[in-house]
């Protein structure tokens, strides 16, 4: 019996450890991942929003950010928040509004691991609606940057709209 | 026999119980897309060194000591930031953004290729300026460096900050 729990909780935990970190891949670009590549002291990205349609309460909308370290070294990405950006100076905005503060609390951001030299890397992020939160306005913006973790004192990072359309 | 389906019943509650967090998807019903449109900027500096400064110093670099290259096929916004509101190092700088140095207090200011003095943007932390707002795509530019020492220091070690420029679509 001992046995079958274990071969049981082996085949379980085995497969959930190796998923929950960032899924490395080898190549791939799409419309469902923004791709990121890191080179020395710059960055590209190719796409600049991430729009969202029908989003309501207790939804969640995923994005990978699929990194791509094209440096000679290990560099550790860094995905943050931009809470100053404000989408009314977006020409693309399309009627959307500054994202209240409160969601920036729905913004699930990954465990953030280095990047090997060529590789290529996922990260996910998400935004979630807790299912009893306040409704924001119907459409609503909000960025969030990626930059290199190193220890350059000038580095350049790029913004991606995050533009939200509720149901 | 039973404990073939004590055992897969356990996996099953523990893949479900466990896994959800970690295979939690975009909620079936929500669309979501990455609108194509190519960024990218970079800079040709990775950093400066004031050297020795002394007690409210005023020190610059030239205002195109740095260069962004900017590939982006479209307009952007382009802003300046330091990433910490303090200067690390020994007894830290706060790092003050209404460029007003003050005892262990320090500020940064830029200018875009310009002469220093006209046209000055203050480097922030919080809320960040632009340092260049709707850049026409492929369009790079310079910029320099100017610092506000503090009137004080608390002590002789080396400080640093991370200054940030953020492209955005614009």
């Amino acid at each position: 019996m001992k046995k079958v729990i274990v071969i049981a909780l082996l085949l379980v935990i085995l497969p959930v450890v190796s998923c929950a970190k960032p899924m490395e891949i080898k190549q791939g670009s799409s419309n469902d991942a923004v791709f990121i590549t890191l080179r020395n002291n710059g960055v590209e990205s190719d796409s600049s929003e991430v729009v969202i349609k029908n989003f309501h309460s207790g939804a969640r909308a995923e994005m990978v950010y699929r990194i791509h370290n094209a440096t000679g070294a290990a560099i550790r990405p860094e995905l943050f928040i931009v809470p100053y950006a404000d989408v009314a100076d977006y020409s693309k905005a399309d009627g959307a509004v500054k994202a209240p503060e409160y969601m920036f609390d729905w913004v699930q951001m990954p465990e953030l691991t280095d990047v090997n030299p060529g590789q290529i890397k996922d990260f996910v992020v998400a935004l979630e609606m807790p299912k009893d939160a306040k409704k924001p306005p119907k459409k609503v913006a909000f960025q969030v940057g990626v930059a290199s973790k190193t220890n350059e004192k000038v580095q350049p990072s790029i913004g991606i709209w995050w533009l939200v359309n509720m149901r | 026999m039973k404990k073939l389906l004590i055992a897969l019943i356990l996996v099953l509650v523990l893949t479900f119980g466990m896994a959800m967090p970690v295979f939690a998807l975009t909620t079936a019903d929500v669309d979501v897309t990455a609108t194509p449109a190519y960024v990218t900027i970079s800079c040709n500096q990775p950093s400066y060194d004031f050297g020795v400064v002394a007690e409210s110093a005023n020190l610059t670099t030239t205002t195109n000591w740095a260069t962004i290259t900017n590939g982006s096929t479209v307009q952007t916004d382009q802003t300046i930031s330091v990433t910490a509101a303090t200067w690390s190092g020994g007894v830290t700088w706060t790092h003050s953004d209404t460029a007003t140095p003050g005892v262990d207090t320090a500020a940064l200011k830029t200018n875009r290729g310009g002469t220093w003095g006209i046209g000055d943007i203050t480097i922030k932390n919080a809320a960040p300026l632009y340092i260049y707002e709707n850049c026409p795509a492929s369009t790079g530019y310079s910029f320099g460096l100017n610092l506000y020492a503090p009137t004080s220091f608390g002590d002789g070690v080396e400080k640093a900050i991370t200054v940030r420029v953020t492209a955005a679509a614009g």
